[in-house]
């Protein structure tokens, strides 16, 4: 097709019954591929059985050393199916791929199929996380994410299947050193709160890998998790709905001391005061209830209960949004301070670039669920690559009347992250969007040395 | 040029006052920044200034009950309520004239009356008590203050008996209620999923039963299995638990549903706290609030229904008394109904001020529980 | 040795306390809603303005409310003005009294625990002129001959005719730019703490219009969006029919950039985006063609890329209409964006008051300076943020020193006695604070 329309002739119209033959065929081919992907799917499953025949022939006499073997096999068996179904496509998928590639080669989009388009991505993604996942973890990294994917299910069938997924958090993928803060950028709806919960686990991770310390956390079970959760800990941005209303400050301070046993019974007291003191609380607070405080002092009993614990790693959720500008400096330094005295690691959330840039060392900007732009603080804020950071960095009014804001404008309104625009999620409001941003979506490489960007303005070879 | 010279004047004092500000200003600016390492403890000792410490607020229980009283309605219904108990139980001990189930028989006497004349001519009357009428029906006096009813038996002492087993009956009931609806509705609301079903559809079921007719089945069983009317009533109230626990479920089941999404459950997971301590330590104490309402509202329908099934002859039987049992009476003979509305008013009253009571009190705390109402 | 065996105060009021607290409290309130309530003759709350030029005078304003635990001085004398055409902002952070002294000019105060003590708050209305009967005057189209008239149309279009054939004709009403119908107005100033509330009526909506913070939920979620803005029109424009209604709503959904005005129209708000229902919400406001709008941190609740996008609109606006705007708001880049005088609030007083730039280029006051400093910009590059120790105190039952003193740098020994006085340091700038009192420095 594309041929005719290098000539620039423009084809015949179909007719109905070749547009009915065309169907047929295409119906047919994927049954056919269908067909291919069963007939495998049924070898795989005889040769693991067959596997794990032998292996229960060759029992060693060891009970537990044959369920792990037998599970190892399973998921071996699992994921080699997995891999079948993504790269066995049929033929009418290729030829629409085909297409696809020739129009982004000429530059030309008519006929592009923006579906196969998409399917093809997550295609590409999902073998993309399968092969990193046997690569071992960086060892220097305190938290490792790969290929993190967060959906929810909106839409279902009366069976159950999924027709519609909310994509909150899209392949994300990042790490983190021990003792760095890391801020992540973007506006409501990016999945930035979403990401930050699912790596404490609080959410169940749909697909990618979470390393904490080396250790793939991802696959963990809620038993398995408790005896972490003292390494990890969140700070919420509602400090009036996150304490629990019927304690006293001195019981929401004890009670993971206690449970924890991170201090003797008779001392937990004493510890609690010290917690309180590091962060700036006065001791009478101890009985006081949470409703008597204010939004600031509130924020920092959340930030001594996160500290009482004594954790590695803080995921700061917003912490200072909901407070007073006075306040918010107070908290900030009162975090910087927290760092430095216990070796703190920092994954901070917020929307609020200023502040941002003043706490972090490294900054991801996140939009609609992946990641626009990451890198070193001084890179991104001396050169904002991607159009939607250039937009994040001009639209914070200047405290300044004299300066003239030269401010980039988005048009219309941020799209819903359960529908979300084809090719580069940002191109229905971007103020740099080419046809092929449209269509294909770019990818996330990266262009200085830490500096990762993903957009058609730049290379993507 | 009066007014000129004012002008400039006006103008100059402001100058100054200008190049006074500025000096001041500068001054200010100098003091610089507040150093890095008194950040957070200047922050925590200026906080010991005079206007934090003297500031006094009020408790959260004394916010409740503050609100609670602020409602004449509440007042009202806190008083007849206890005014009612202490009736109850205490009366008896003070007035002891008559017993519960004491007939009066200070009625007429019958006598027979025989002669026996001697030989002298003597005539000897010979009085035979043959028996006691029952002062029954008699009309309210100083002896009996609301008269007596067809069997001779004090109604006002009746009455007072009769609260205690109306009033103990229902709080026994309620409280079972509770503690079964607390339970299937909190592992329902937590766990979700097929249990969560499972629980609902039972309750489901159980709320389809029709419970009045039941009841009279049983009652009819329980009379030919000959089972003693004291134990009957205990045995009933366990099958109207039976039957009622399911409307607790649901609103405990509701209440843990929104509860759990609170952000305090979020930490608390975050925290690493076992399943029960996250129900019992976070949970049930925040659904206490609706639950101690819905408590109260119940007290006052299981009073009626109590009452409904006394009067329909399957609760306490006669002689014992019960307020629905004292009603029960008009159905034996319309005189009473409309002549002797003493015998069968008092439990009525008593009755309507005991269920009014709670309705008011249960309102009453409900205002003063919800958190959202402005004030 | 006395004060160790002295029982310590408890931290919580006793009952005694509190019953005095509320018999005081009730006799205050039932007088003020006596009086709110009252019908009073329009003499009553006419007043002038002291200054021609200005739209709203708000002199010495005290809004408290009479809580369980005292009482809470949320506005505790507070005085400025708007001039016609200026846009002021009111910069403080939450607890300081922005948001009621707001309320308080609206009258939407929480009653009847919410009340105006005293103070008045002067508007110059441009209000219908009424007959004798008390409807208003419409302003007739009129050439060289007399009033025009015009044929009167029944629904299908025909003419209407009279009972002897003849087409039937009304006076043509005079009509403005979006096709509403014009009466005769005129200017009165009304004193807004002294009129009852009933009388609100004429100035809410039409005369004075409010932007809220939440765009979520300030827009009735079971009506349309057309049906809600028909709604101003419909009050505020006696005699307007459905097809004026919509005609006018449609412009004012374009005036706000609403891309597809007719859609909009025949939606539902949770259809809309929060970007959307706030332009929705300033098309309401601006739809009744009020003097005076109030923008109660009409941001807050937005996005940063939408948020520059409302900014726009409304410095947009700010040169389209001939209004001006009362902006609230803690974020000081806002201000500095789109206000002509600052007012700088904290704890129910006003501390500083001037024109933006000598705010920010010369602020006085050691709070509004703490203020700025504190604020980390895209600019700055800090080690550690500058704050302002302490916290904004407790509202209730406050002293009548000047209550920054233990948070202040700059404190000195006269901060100890009275509230200082309102100084001023040029034309525009007033500030209080004793450190630029002129008997002290001097």
């Amino acid at each position: 097709m594309s041929e005719e329309k290098k000539n620039g002739e423009t084809a015949p119209a179909p007719s109905a019954e070749e547009l009915r033959a065309a169907k047929e065929a295409e119906r047919a081919d994927l049954a056919e591929t269908k067909r291919v992907i069963r007939e495998r799917k049924q070898e795989i499953d005889a040769a693991c059985a067959a596997k794990i025949a032998e292996l229960k022939a060759n029992d060693g006499g060891d009970p537990a050393a044959l369920r792990a073997a037998v599970a190892a096999e399973k998921k071996r068996a699992a994921k080699e199916k997995r891999l079948v179904e993504l790269t066995t496509i049929s033929k009418t998928e290729q030829e629409k791929l085909a297409v696809n590639r020739a129009c982004e080669r000429d530059g030309v989009f008519d006929g592009f199929d923006d579906e196969a388009e998409l399917r093809d991505e997550r295609r590409r993604h999902e073998l993309a996380a399968i092969e990193d996942e046997t690569a071992p973890a960086d060892a220097d990294a305190l938290l490792e994410v790969r290929h993190l994917k967060m959906y929810f299910p909106i839409a279902k069938t009366i069976t159950g299947k999924v027709t519609q997924w909310l994509r909150a958090v899209d392949d994300v993928s990042f790490k983190l050193k021990a003792g760095e803060t890391l801020g992540i950028v973007g506006e409501s709806g990016c999945g930035k709160t979403t990401m930050g919960r699912t790596v404490l686990k609080l959410y169940k991770p749909t697909g990618g890998q979470i390393f904490f310390k080396g250790e793939d956390i991802a696959p963990f079970k809620p038993s398995q998790m408790r005896p972490l959760r003292t390494k990890m800990q969140i700070i919420f941005q509602d400090p009036y709905s996150s304490l629990p209303p019927r304690s006293t400050v001195g019981g929401i301070l004890s009670e993971p001391v206690l449970v924890h046993k991170i201090a003797p019974k008779e001392e937990a007291k004493e510890y609690v005061l010290g917690v309180m003191e590091k962060c700036g609380l006065r001791d009478y607070y101890y009985e006081r209830y949470p409703h008597e405080f204010s939004g600031g002092q509130r924020q920092r009993i959340c930030i001594a209960r996160a500290l009482s614990v004594r954790p590695e790693l803080v995921i700061c959720d917003e912490p200072v949004s909901a407070l007073d500008v006075s306040i918010q400096a107070q908290i900030i330094n009162l975090l910087k301070q927290l760092q430095e005295q216990m070796g703190l690691t920092y994954m901070f959330i917020s929307h609020d670039l200023s502040v941002v840039k003043h706490i972090s060392d490294r900054i991801g900007v996140m939009y609609l669920g992946s990641m626009v732009e990451f890198g070193d603080k001084h890179s991104i804020f001396s050169n904002p690559m991607h159009p939607y950071t250039q937009a994040l960095f001009s639209a914070v009014p200047n405290p300044n009347p004299d300066v003239k804001m030269n401010r980039i404008v988005l048009k219309g309104d941020i799209p819903s992250p359960a529908d979300p625009p084809r090719g580069c999620k940002f191109n229905t409001r971007c103020p740099k969007a080419m046809e092929i941003c449209k269509h294909v979506a770019p990818k996330y490489r990266e262009y200085e040395e830490g500096h990762f960007v993903a957009c058609h303005c730049y290379p993507q070879a | 040029m009066d007014d000129k010279e004012m002008k400039t004047e006006s103008e100059l004092d402001l100058e100054e006052a200008r190049r006074n500000a500025e000096e001041v200003r500068d001054s200010l600016l100098m003091l610089g920044d507040v150093p890095r390492e008194e950040g957070a403890v200047a922050a925590a000792q200026s906080e010991e200034n005079a206007l934090d410490k003297n500031v006094r607020l009020l408790s959260p229980a004394r916010m409740v009950l503050r609100r609670f009283f602020r409602s004449k309605l509440s007042l009202i219904g806190l008083v007849m309520i206890v005014a009612l108990m202490v009736f109850s139980w205490f009366g008896p001990l003070v007035y002891r004239t008559w017993g519960e189930i004491e007939e009066d028989t200070s009625g007429k006497i019958e006598y027979s009356q025989a002669e026996l004349v001697t030989d002298d001519g003597v005539t000897f009357y010979q009085v035979t008590e043959t028996g006691r009428i029952v002062n029954s029906l008699a009309p309210p006096g100083p002896e009996h203050f609301l008269g007596s009813d067809k069997s001779g038996m004090d109604v006002f002492t009746r009455l007072m008996y009769g609260g205690r087993i109306s009033l103990s009956i229902s709080f026994l009931a309620v409280f079972a209620v509770t503690i079964l609806g607390v339970i299937f509705g909190g592992i329902a609301g937590y766990f979700g999923g097929a249990v969560d079903n499972v629980i609902m559809r039972i309750c489901d079921i159980l709320m389809c039963l029709p419970g009045l007719p039941i009841m009279l089945i049983i009652g009819t069983v329980f009379d030919s299995w000959g089972i003693e009317s004291q134990y009957r009533i205990y045995l009933l109230m366990l099958f109207l638990t039976f039957i009622s626990w399911p409307g607790i479920a649901r609103l405990v089941r509701g209440q843990i549903l929104y509860l759990r999404e609170q952000e305090y459950m979020v930490a608390a997971e975050a925290m690493g706290f076992s399943t029960g301590r996250k129900i019992f330590k976070h949970l049930i104490p925040n659904v206490m609030p609706q639950l101690i309402v819905s408590m109260t509202l119940q007290l006052g329908s299981m009073i009626l229904y109590e009452a409904t099934l006394s009067y329909l002859g399957l609760g306490v039987k006669a002689p014992y008394a019960a307020w629905g049992t004292m009603i029960n009476v008009v159905t034996e003979d319309t005189n009473i109904l409309e002549n002797y509305f003493n015998v069968w008013g008092p439990p009525g009253i008593c009755i309507i001020i005991a269920v009014l009571g709670f309705n008011f009190i249960g309102d009453g705390l409900r205002d003063a529980l919800d958190p959202k109402m402005k004030r | 040795m006395s004060e160790n065996t002295q029982k310590p105060k408890s931290r919580y009021l006793s009952g005694k306390e509190i019953r005095a607290i509320a018999k005081e409290n009730n006799k205050v309130m039932r007088a003020l809603e006596k009086k709110k309530h009252r019908k009073a003759a329009e003499s009553e709350f006419l007043s002038q303005m002291k200054d021609e030029k200005n739209i709203l005078e708000v002199e010495d304003l005290h809004s408290y409310f009479f809580t369980d635990q005292g009482v809470v001085k949320a506005v505790n004398g507070v005085s400025f003005e708007i001039p016609q055409g200026a846009t002021v902002g009111v910069v403080g952070e939450s607890g300081c009294g922005k948001s009621v002294t707001s309320m308080s000019i609206m009258r939407l105060l929480q009653g009847p625990y919410g009340q105006i003590c005293s103070g008045s708050i002067r508007f110059k209305s441009n209000d219908f002129k009424r007959d004798e009967k008390g409807k208003p005057i419409p302003i007739w189209e009129r050439d060289e001959q007399g009033i025009v008239y015009e044929p009167v149309l029944d629904k299908k279009g025909v003419q209407k005719l009279d009972r002897d054939g003849n087409p039937v004709r009304v006076p043509k009403q005079r009509r403005d730019a979006y096709g509403t119908k014009l009466f005769e107005m005129e200017e009165k100033v009304f004193d807004i703490a002294e009129m009852p509330i009933r009388e609100m009526y004429r100035l809410r909506g039409r005369q004075i219009a409010m932007i809220f913070q939440e765009p979520m939920t300030s827009l009735n979620p079971v009506l349309t969006i057309g049906n809600q803005l028909d709604e101003v029109t419909f009050l505020h424009f006696p005699g307007s029919t459905k097809e004026d209604a919509k005609r006018r709503s449609i412009e004012m959904l374009n005036l706000v950039g609403i891309a597809m005005p007719e859609r909009v129209y025949k939606s539902y708000p949770h259809e809309l985006s929060g970007g959307m229902r706030q332009r929705v919400m300033i098309s309401m406001a601006l739809a009744g063609d009020p003097r005076l709008i109030i923008a109660d941190e009409p941001t807050t609740a937005l996005d940063v890329t939408i948020q520059a996008q409302i900014l726009d609109l409304l410095r947009d606006l700010k040169s389209r209409i001939n209004g001006s705007i009362l902006l609230i708001t803690h974020d000081l880049g806002i201000i500095a964006e789109m206000a002509d005088y600052v007012v700088v609030m904290y704890a129910g007083r006003i501390i500083e008051k001037g024109t933006a730039s000598e705010i920010f280029h010369h602020p006085m006051h050691p709070y509004t300076i703490g203020l700025q400093k504190s604020k980390p910009t895209m600019d700055t590059e800090k080690d550690s943020l500058f704050n302002i120790p302490g916290n904004v105190p407790n509202p209730i039952d406050m002293p009548d020193y000047c209550y920054f003193r233990e948070r202040c740098a700059g404190c000195v020994s006269r901060c100890f006695g009275d509230y200082p006085p309102m100084i001023q340091v040029s034309p525009t700038h007033w500030v209080a604070c004793h450190l630029y009192d002129k008997e002290n420095t001097k």
